[in-house]
């Protein structure tokens, strides 16, 4: 009876957004803003009641409802269901109630654009996929998840379509997921070429019946979903470029909600990343922590260092994964999600008292005129930076203590990225609200549907540590919920005290020298961190040049020389050959029978003779 | 009069018949060199119905003689034609069918 | 007997044959034809076909020829080549036949003689031709039918301008 109860739950929370995208979008036209806002709220607020109600009632076992067969793919049946556990409730969870906040906020940052009831369908469909992606219970139901956010990511990008450059940013980035999703075929179709089922329950009793080469190349395909869907390694390209976005679709999507997605996945998947896959896994996730810290120091869009700081955190996560704590990862994406929705809405904020201003170092001075704004985005910063005892220091804690039980060179790096990652955010915080005024436009505190998601979350931000904090020997609640479905790493036991005093000592040097560089030097070499150090250009080149290059090495020696050559050099050569032959064909009567004669006498001949 | 010297004198009559076709330019003579060599498969065939007492090849050969005989009117027929048209019955001028 | 008649007539029918071919005139051609012919009627009557002989005689020499000879001297066709092989013309075609004769009385001195029991009477193939052979015989006239008209449309395309 239970069982059926949170059966239908399930399936009733991964739907309501669904009908309510659907809502939206067919009274599109009869829908004002305020209306269709608020039916997207209400439909993605029931799915987190849903959510609250499924997680407050799960008995702690795993139920898996196949809800029906669907096809034979490679000769193995597949279906699509729902599964309902630890990790996916967690998901769902984190999902539905940032999702819902941001969309509160939404009603009044898109208050005057007329297009907004297509976002607002957008944004709940958008919710429905990404829900899809954590409640199924197979690769299946998550390949079509993984599509449906992807799709609804580039609708999303490029909402205000007016613009050109929007447009080559959602191209961009769902061209770059599409790269990714070679990954999520490798996943798909490798299992049912070796005759294994697809479902998560069964396939990981399976992983080790497989021959080595094969798991790794599931491996591989693991990790490059990843690095497609959550921006890592050279596949990052995409994301800085999506800011391009309203801020709340960067704060759902980008920071809280898509880029998880491949999170989600390393966790769920993780028996398909063998030891020969986790030493890469960590390494992408490493280098790109850095890479999106360093490249955060010097940007001057509020947007894009708030992406790249995105990226580095999530390469964290996914450094975690690759040493096998699962759990502080996921505890870290958690945390993060709530404080990353919180900077972006805020930056949001900013941008709309600013009446549409992104660059920071025309920015200045609004502790004054946005209070609210400012005390949450600072709470915020804290947490990022790991200061206790907000939830970023928790998250982050888990993930240095892991990486100090693999091994010193990795807490050294981990710390360097909690080191820079100070250092942007307060070069940031410095800038926008502490500056002395650039901007003549006097800015005015958003409304009150903005700010108080903003406060919401600033709470999260609070509290949000509590959920995962070890007492004792014994597990966090979080863990516990996790436990069954993803694996505990063992680490080392340290101090709180030590704990608290090196993240404290870190967001202290770094705050100091964000300072240095705010107030010293601002605009220390723009050009070289906006082109990137030149990342992008160098993909470029690697990939779409070399596409064209090659494509017209196989015009000029493909198609010219081979196929019309060949094509000519056959006509030509038919042509001479029929003249040949019409020599034959002399007109003259005596020719004829002549021919004709000999003819006869051959087959005469060849009957007779033998 | 042996079955191999009939035979031998058919054969002889049908290869004259199919050289002088060959060699010859004015369709009239090779018209009647046709005629030959319709006659020698005529001795043929009733040298074949001497030899076996068979009736039948007697009447066979009363109807190649009715279609060789039905063959030369429109023949000739066409003939005229050509030779109203291109005024010349001379293989060597008549080339139409040259490709 | 026998033979020495059927090496006669070889004789005449191969040397005439060669004569057709190789004669200038179509006039002389005709004619050696008709030669021709007649020794090949005679060979029906050795082998026990006298009507076919007869039938041969009349359709070939008598109507076939005829016609050739029309068509010949109607279209004024007989204009002759000066040519130096007339004069040799009928010793060729003589030597010719009679190598050709050589060969078959050669080839007739091995095998089986063919003895003919007695001819075959009009009457006889006469019943054989309408009584088994209907069909085609009246099949046959619709074959002369079709010529008739074919030949009529034909000359008639030629001399009116193309009105059929």
């Amino acid at each position: 009876m239970a069982q059926g109860i949170i059966s239908v739950g399930a399936i009733a929370m991964v739907l309501a957004p669904l009908l309510g995208a659907v809502g939206i979008r067919c009274f599109r036209d009869r829908l004002s803003v305020n209306q269709a806002g608020w039916l997207s709220v209400v439909s993605m607020g029931l799915s987190a009641v849903l959510a609250v109600m499924l997680a407050v009632n799960w008995n702690g076992q795993v139920g898996i409802m196949t809800g029906f067969e669907w096809a034979t793919l490679l000769n193995m049946p597949v279906g699509l269901g729902i599964q309902v556990d630890g990790l996916s409730l967690l998901m769902s969870l984190m999902v539905t109630i940032i999702a819902t906040l941001i969309a509160v906020y939404s009603i009044g940052y898109m208050a005057h654009d007329d297009q907004a009831p297509s976002f607002f369908a957008w944004v709940s469909f958008f919710v429905f996929w990404m829900l899809v992606l954590v409640m199924s219970d197979s690769v299946l139901g998550l390949f079509f998840g993984w599509e449906g956010v992807g799709l609804c990511s580039f609708l999303l990008i490029g909402f205000w379509n007016g613009v050109a450059s929007n447009q080559r940013a959602a191209i961009q980035a769902f061209v770059v997921n599409r790269l990714g999703d070679l990954g999520i075929w490798v996943i798909l179709l490798l299992p049912l070429m070796a005759f294994q089922p697809l479902g998560w329950m069964v396939l990981s009793g399976q992983v080790a019946t497989m021959s080595p080469l094969i798991q790794a190349l599931l491996g591989m395909g693991v990790l490059l979903a990843v690095c497609g869907k959550s921006a890592q390694g050279p596949l990052y390209v995409w994301l800085p470029n999506a800011m391009a976005g309203p801020t709340p679709v960067s704060a759902l999507i980008h920071a809280a909600t898509m880029v998880t997605a491949g999170v989600y996945l390393l966790s769920r998947a993780h028996f398909l990343v063998g030891p020969a896959v986790q030493p890469w896994v960590m390494g992408v996730g490493l280098i790109t922590s850095l890479l999106g810290a360093i490249l955060a120091l010097g940007q001057s869009d509020i947007k894009r260092v708030l992406a790249f700081s995105t990226m580095s955190q999530l390469g964290l996560m996914v450094m975690a994964c690759g040493i096998g704590a699962y759990h502080a990862a996921l505890f870290h994406m958690v945390t993060h999600a709530g404080f990353k929705a919180l900077l972006f809405l805020g930056a949001g904020s900013v941008i709309h008292g600013l009446h549409g201003e992104q660059n920071i170092t025309k920015m200045g001075g609004l502790r004054n005129h946005m209070p609210i704004t400012f005390w949450t985005m600072s709470l915020a910063v804290l947490a990022i930076m790991g200061v206790p005892p907000l939830s970023g220091f928790f998250s982050k804690d888990a993930i240095i203590v892991a990486a100090m039980g693999h091994s010193h060179w990795l807490l050294g790096a981990t710390l360097f990225v909690s080191l820079l990652t100070s250092v942007y955010m307060i070069r940031l915080w410095w800038l926008v609200f502490m500056a002395p005024a650039t901007s003549g436009v006097p800015p005015h505190e958003s409304p009150r549907i903005m700010t108080i998601p903003l406060l919401l979350l600033g709470v999260v931000s609070v509290v949000a540590g509590g959920l995962n904090v070890p007492v004792g020997q014994s597990l966090g609640l979080m863990s516990a919920w996790l436990q069954p479905v993803v694996p505990w790493l063992e680490t080392p036991h340290t101090s709180w005290f030590a704990m608290i005093a090196l993240s404290l000592g870190m967001a202290g040097l770094g705050g100091a020298i964000g300072w240095g560089l705010a107030t010293r030097f601002p605009l220390l070499f723009r050009q070289w961190f906006e082109a990137q150090f030149g990342i992008p250009l160098f993909l470029n080149a690697m990939t779409a040049q070399l596409t064209l290059v090659v494509g017209w090495a196989l015009n000029r020696v493909g198609d010219r020389v081979l196929i019309q050559g060949g094509i000519r050099t056959t006509s030509w050569a038919l042509n001479h050959l029929s003249k040949r032959i019409l020599m034959t064909q002399t007109g003259r009567l005596g020719t004829y029978l002549l021919a004709l004669l000999v003819l006869v006498l051959g087959i005469l001949g060849s009957v007779l003779l033998p | 009069m042996t079955i191999s010297a009939l035979v031998c004198v058919s054969l002889l009559l049908m290869g004259i018949g199919g050289v002088g076709m060959v060699i010859r330019r004015n369709i009239l003579i090779m018209m009647m060199c046709l005629e030959l060599m319709l006659t020698a498969a005529n001795i043929m065939i009733v040298t074949a119905g001497a030899v076996h007492g068979v009736l039948g090849t007697q009447v066979l050969v009363f109807f190649v003689m009715m279609v060789a005989a039905a063959e030369v009117a429109v023949g000739l027929a066409l003939l005229v034609l050509v030779y109203r048209l291109r005024n010349t019955i001379s293989t060597k001028e008549l080339t139409w069918l040259k490709g | 007997m026998d033979t020495v008649v059927f090496l006669c007539l070889t004789l005449m029918m191969t040397s005439s044959a060669w004569a057709v071919i190789l004669a200038r005139n179509p006039i002389y051609s005709v004619l050696n034809m008709v030669v021709c012919f007649f020794a090949v009627g005679g060979l029906y009557l050795l082998l026990g076909a006298p009507f076919l002989a007869m039938v041969h005689l009349i359709v070939y020499a008598g109507a076939i020829m005829v016609l050739f000879l029309f068509v010949i001297l109607m279209m004024n066709l007989n204009d002759v080549p000066p040519s130096g092989w007339s004069k040799w013309t009928p010793l060729l075609s003589l030597g010719l036949g009679g190598t050709m004769t050589a060969v078959v009385a050669w080839v007739g001195t091995q095998g089986q003689h063919v003895l003919i029991q007695r001819p075959v009477s009009t009457q006889t193939l006469g019943l054989e031709l309408f009584q088994h052979y209907a069909g085609p015989f009246e099949l046959s006239a619709i074959l002369f039918l079709g010529a008739v008209v074919g030949v009529v449309v034909l000359t008639r395309l030629g001399s009116k301008g193309g009105q059929p």
